[in-house]
């Protein structure tokens, strides 16, 4: 019989009694509830011979999974057109989205992701259930997590339903998007067309800390303001006979982008004065100033295409832009990438009635130029919040390059289509290799350079792979349809050139692990300490762990998966139809930091159980518990010393290389399943209002039938953009039942 | 005409847009110029945070020389410092935020203009030597050979590491020169030196004070040049408590004592005081007991067992003035630079005065420090195992332990004075795996420069006989 964390909360029924040892009733999983998304929408349109509109409007609402979570959006669109003449004609857009969000989930490594607490430094005892009934008995931080009976105050972690309905976030945002233009046919063979759009949004997010909380309570507010402007002009020459075997079209024109983003951060200072008030003036210390962010692009774009078709089996696309940006250095700020496609249906050369119903070979080269983020040429000073009278200034921590130069993807792909058996299969090949130069990025240095990156273009990254789709149907009759789609894909990397650095760190973490690009490797290496092996055994050193390497770059995982893979099945009988998905990934690496914390804390059940004598793994060394590690000692007899369990150390972080916590990522699922009918009219009768009614209902994520990470989705991640192969703090995957009702008026 | 004009407006919103192309990407939110002295300030305060906050994924100086010991999580004080990080955060904030920008202000110095007169650029000059060589030593003391020659040189993206010794000999000339350089009648920077509040005289005094201490660490590989700098240096350093080289911290955030954010504003209760150091100053009677560490469950004083885990209400804890939000930090203060002059006694260097002298002038020094009184001190210097005439051992045990003690709350030069007097004797953590020679004796290098700087990182690690933090650094030659 045991104290727990109840019996010093004087609500609860469990006050100062002693409960036994063993594991919660409600654990963790009963945290999330059941997500609720709805969305319905309404649109009307009309046309006359001189114009056109229509107007819809969307309500989107999403409760999370999570207590004290939702996303409600509000989107309205309209369009409309006149044609002023039988040349002039103008055409518009609007749309309006609001979003707002309440208890978006935290990510990363920090208080308000209940999941590192779950999966790494979470109690077995808790009862989820006991946690929420004594938040809603108390509404104070009543947790589990103690700092010490004799000072009731959270130490680790707070009561995970006092972040939910205390230290929630909340978001909003504004979106306009529209455009209006004119077109104007100058000549039959000539129309020219100006348009102008916006895409502006202003938003806010809010976040707290109440007062009671383990961090310092807090209020945070941060305002963006995005706006992109394009301007376009063009003149197009609409596809016409050059001769009766040649079919020609063109286009040349301008266009203009111009993007500005501000943003602004204030925090209150030192914790909140009035619990429960978040404005920025229930500060406890005077304000620092906010960081202030003002960003501004432009780019001047000049494009033209031309294409010809040759006796309807042959097409030639050509196209050549020329951007100047501003955010370049004015000697190296104008690029032009120009890219050709040629298409051939080879099945005109065939007879009609054969084996091959249509065959197209393709090949296409595309460059596609790209410019530096803006504010990254020229070298700044952070200001900092002053001490006392002395202003504080700093360098910045990114040395800014004025030597930058445009980057550039190019792409050569060629691609085979046949389709067989009037199209009751058939196969689509493509062959790529892309190479990713000069990308413009913050490359992270030694920090003996005084920096903690620098701007660079980084040399040449090459990406090829084959891509296959596969279809079949192989029933078709008047009311019974199967349609297979097979897709698989195979993508390998490497590193060629990195503009004058051997290798590009792309991510870090706890316990000296990183995911790197380097020299003559994938892009995607996971290093970090790993095991020592002898004659392929792991080495166990004198104390009975597994000896760890001396340094943390050793290479112990590839993000990048081997192939990648897909099923889907569509049966169709008369207005039914079933449709599933099943996805495939094999192989890549992910280092789980889940694993490495919680084997150590000892909340998996791996860490638990009987050893080689039949004995509990947790018991001492002395009561016959403990472990033997497999492996083999220095010197390469096999390992025979007990390690003892009864503290952590033995499974998680602690005397583990990395390379332990570097999982499979790879997966099979059944990713989405549907079923729709389409109700036939007959069944809506005669004086039917709607002109027709769909039912559908569809599940996504149903099932993970295989996997190779134990406790959580290999997707999972928080991981972003180029740091991959690292999850930490994984939300389970949401199973997604859905319904879908359509009405036609 | 229509045609025409609808060309014409279009071609007009084109070239209306172009104008002021590159100023757009001109930063309108941050200066691309600077006062020098705002940098100054910074890396100040940078420095000073770090060897002051007990933040386990930075300072764990304090587990090291055995002051304190952690409750709950165990790793860092047995001698875990590579699942956090621990050398390579130490290793950025030197380099990026103060050496970095020591060096940038010294580039602003000169472009101030007339405005600031000539002996005052000299004297920020000197200001800036003077905290680069504090921050320099520091790194070299915690990782043996780093870069510094190539150092802080972009474009070189690949700077190769330096001997330790020989970055020495170039921070002790620095020294000098920033000491011939300073004029102690002119300006420096004024209320951006967080330190002397441009006080030149007490940046000579500081000066001298480090040199004294930079050149007793060469006493054991290089006599000759240790005791010139001591002998040097003795007369200009610290002479009394009011001269301690202070680091004021403000009471509101982000100014704060960094100690009170991670004892105080964060909640947590990670730390109770090492029976190492409360158990051997239980047994001298030490009057400074109260003054460093609160009383225990049972009104008397213990720590917990070092590196065990430990409960934090049965404990003592440090005392509750040092997590005062303004409590200050000290670099250098009267009773260190009084040891060495012991020490340097007892190594033949012409200081003046007797070793027991010093001795006892360095712990009536920190007992005052700590508010206690003169009489306090002295009853405590009369007892037979604090008399420098009686005290346990050579004269490395006398002082080494002495001043472990009076260096509480500045872990880092705890663990240095350990390190060069093998005194006193540590406790070695709870666990089968760590033996007393597994007590580090410096930080490996970071992750970072093995991954971002291999080949000079592997020259590096072979050049100090291993990368490993058994290997013992060139001056720590016992």
């Amino acid at each position: 019989m045991v104290y727990q964390w109840d019996a010093f909360d004087p609500s609860s029924p469990n006050y100062q009694k002693a409960r036994p040892w063993v594991a919660a009733a409600n654990g963790p999983e009963t945290f999330f509830e059941t997500s609720i998304g709805t969305s319905n929408s309404v649109m009307i349109d009309g046309a006359s011979d001189k114009g056109y509109f229509k107007l819809g409007y969307t309500l989107n609402t999403d409760k999370g999974y999570l207590p004290n979570s939702n996303v409600d959006k509000n989107i309205i669109n309209f369009g409309a057109g006149f044609d002023v003449t039988d040349k002039l004609k103008f055409f518009s857009s609007v749309n309006y989205t609001a979003t707002d969000g309440k208890g978006r989930y935290g990510t990363g490594y920090e208080s308000r992701n209940q999941m590192t607490s779950f999966r790494q430094w979470w109690q077995m005892n808790v009862d989820i259930q006991e946690q929420r009934e004594a938040y809603e008995r108390t509404r104070q931080n009543v947790t589990w997590n103690w700092a010490d009976p004799t000072d009731l105050v959270p130490i680790y972690w707070d009561n995970v339903y006092w972040t939910r309905f205390e230290n929630f976030q909340t978001d909003s945002r504004n979106r306009y998007f529209g455009y209006a233009g004119l077109s104007y046919d100058l000549a039959p063979w000539l129309n020219i067309l100006g348009r102008v759009s916006l895409d502006q949004y202003d938003e806010i997010q809010e976040e707290r800390f109440a007062v009671g909380s383990i961090d310092p309570s807090q209020y945070q507010r941060y305002n963006r303001n995005y706006r992109e402007l394009n301007y376009d002009l063009m003149a197009t020459i609409p596809q016409r006979n050059l001769t009766d075997a040649i079919k020609f079209d063109a286009l040349i024109g301008t266009n203009i982008r111009k993007t500005d983003v501000s943003s602004i951060r204030a925090s209150t200072n030192g914790g909140l004065v009035v619990p429960r008030l978040y404005a920025l003036s229930n500060t406890l210390n005077t304000l620092s100033p906010p960081t202030e962010t003002y960003n501004r692009l432009q780019v001047n774009g000049y494009f033209a295409k031309v294409g010809f078709v040759y006796n309807n089996w042959a097409v030639l696309d050509l196209t050549m832009r020329r951007d100047q940006a501003s955010s370049l250095p004015k000697e190296n700020n104008s690029y032009y990438y120009p890219s050709a496609s040629l298409g051939l249906i080879l099945s005109e050369f065939m007879s009609d009635n054969g084996f091959i119903s249509f065959a197209k070979a393709r090949v296409n080269y595309a460059e596609v130029g790209n410019t530096a983020p803006p504010l990254s040429i020229a070298d700044v000073y952070n200001l900092g919040t002053a001490f006392d009278d002395a202003t504080i200034a700093s360098l910045a921590t990114t040395k800014n390059n004025s030597n930058l130069k445009p980057e550039r993807t190019t792409s050569l792909e060629a691609g085979l289509e046949l389709r067989f058996a009037r199209d009751r299969f058939g196969v689509d090949v493509t062959v790529y290799k892309q190479n990713t130069k000069d990308q413009i990025l913050p490359a992270t240095v030694s920090r003996a350079t005084g920096y903690n990156s620098v701007f660079i273009n980084a040399g040449d990254v090459e990406n090829k792979g084959v891509e296959v789709q596969f279809f079949a149907r192989p029933v078709v009759t008047r009311d019974f349809n199967w349609r297979i789609g097979v897709n698989w894909g195979l993508n390998r990397n490497k590193v060629l050139d990195l503009g004058g650095i051997d290798n590009l760190q792309l991510g870090t973490a706890q316990g000296g692990f990183s995911v790197n690009a380097a020299l003559g490797e994938p892009y995607g290496t996971i290093r970090g300490t790993n095991f020592t092996y002898l004659n392929g055994q792991k080495v166990v050193n004198a104390a009975g762990y597994y000896q760890n390497s001396p340094t943390s770059n050793e290479i112990i995982g590839n993000v990048n998966p081997d192939w990648i893979g897909g099923i889907t099945n569509s049966l169709t009988f008369k207005n039914i139809t079933l449709g599933f998905l099943v996805d495939v990934k094999k192989g890549g690496d992910v280092f789980s930091l889940d694993l490495y914390y919680g084997l150590a804390t000892g909340l998996y059940e791996e860490t638990a159980g009987l050893n080689d004598l039949g004995n509990e793994v947790r018991a001492s060394l002395a009561d016959g518990g403990g472990l033997i590690l497999p492996g083999v000692k220095a010197d390469g007899t096999p390992n025979d010393i007990r390690y003892d369990a009864t503290n952590f150390g033995i499974y998680g972080y602690r005397r583990n290389p990395a390379a332990g916590f570097v999982y499979d990522a790879g997966f099979v699922k059944l990713r989405e399943v549907n079923l729709t009918w389409d109700i036939p009219s007959r069944i809506l009768g005669d004086g039917r209002i709607f002109k027709g009614i769909a039912l559908g209902v569809y599940g996504r994520n149903l099932w993970i039938i295989h996997k190779n990470l134990p406790h959580s989705d290999p997707e999972e991640g928080y991981g972003a953009g180029n740091f991959q192969g690292h999850q930490g703090g994984a939300y389970p995957t949401a199973r997604t039942i859905g319904f879908n009702l359509n009405l036609k008026f | 005409m229509k045609k025409i004009l609808f060309l014409l407006f279009l071609i007009g919103f084109t070239f209306s847009c172009t104008k002021d192309f590159e100023s757009l990407n001109t930063d309108i939110k941050n200066p691309s110029n600077v006062p020098p002295g705002t940098l100054f300030s910074f890396a100040q305060k940078s420095v000073q945070d770090l060897m002051t906050e007990p933040n386990v994924n930075r300072n764990i100086f304090r587990f090291l020389s055995q002051y304190w010991t952690s409750t709950t999580y165990v790793d860092e004080p047995q001698y875990d410092i590579s699942t956090r990080n621990i050398p390579q955060n130490v290793w950025h904030i030197l380099y990026r935020d103060v050496l970095r920008n020591l060096q940038e202000c010294q580039v602003l110095i000169p472009g101030q203009g007339a405005g600031v007169p000539a002996a005052t650029q000299k004297n920020q000059n000197a200001c800036a030597e003077i905290m680069n060589v504090h921050t320099w030593s520091i790194l070299v003391n915690t990782f043996g050979d780093v870069p510094y020659t190539e150092a802080l040189s972009y474009p070189n993206l690949y700077p190769k590491y330096d001997d330790a010794r020989t970055i020495y000999t170039s921070l002790a000339t620095r020294l000098d020169q920033a000491i011939a350089d300073i004029d102690e009648n002119a300006g420096g920077f004024g209320s951006q030196d967080l330190l002397f509040a441009g006080d030149m005289a007490a940046w000579k005094t500081f000066a001298n004070s480090l040199k004294l201490r930079l050149g007793m660490m060469l006493a054991d590989v290089d006599a000759g040049t240790a005791k010139r700098m001591v002998e040097e240096a003795a007369p200009g350093a610290i002479s009394s408590n009011g001269e301690n080289a202070v680091f004021h911290y403000l009471s509101a955030p982000p100014n704060t004592n960094p100690i009170w954010v991670d004892l105080v504003q964060s909640g947590r209760k990670d730390f109770v005081a090492a029976n190492t150091i409360v158990d051997a100053m239980n047994a001298l009677n030490d009057p400074r007991v109260p003054l460093y560490f609160t009383m225990d469950a049972n009104g008397a004083y213990s720590g917990g067992i070092y590196g065990s885990s430990n409960n934090y209400a049965t404990f003592s804890k440090p005392a509750d003035r040092i997590s005062e939000p303004d409590f200050e930090a000290l670099l250098i203060d009267y009773a260190e630079v009084e040891f060495l002059l012991a020490e340097a006694v007892e190594r033949g260097m012409s200081v003046g005065g007797t070793a027991a002298e010093h001795y006892e002038n360095a712990i009536r020094a920190s007992v005052e420090y700590w508010g206690g009184s003169i009489a306090d001190a002295n009853a405590y210097l009369a007892t037979t195992p604090v008399a420098y005439a009686t005290a346990t051992g050579d004269w490395k045990q006398k002082i080494g332990t002495q001043k472990w003690i009076a260096l509480y709350n500045r872990g880092f030069e705890g663990w240095v004075e350990w390190r060069r007097f093998d005194y006193p004797i540590l406790n070695v953590p709870p666990d089968p795996s760590i033996t007393y020679a597994d007590i580090p004796r410096r930080y490996t290098y970071p992750v970072s420069e093995q991954n971002l700087n291999t080949d000079a990182y592997n020259a590096a690690a072979t050049a100090v006989g291993g990368d490993d933090v058994k290997t013992k650094l060139f001056w720590d030659k016992f």
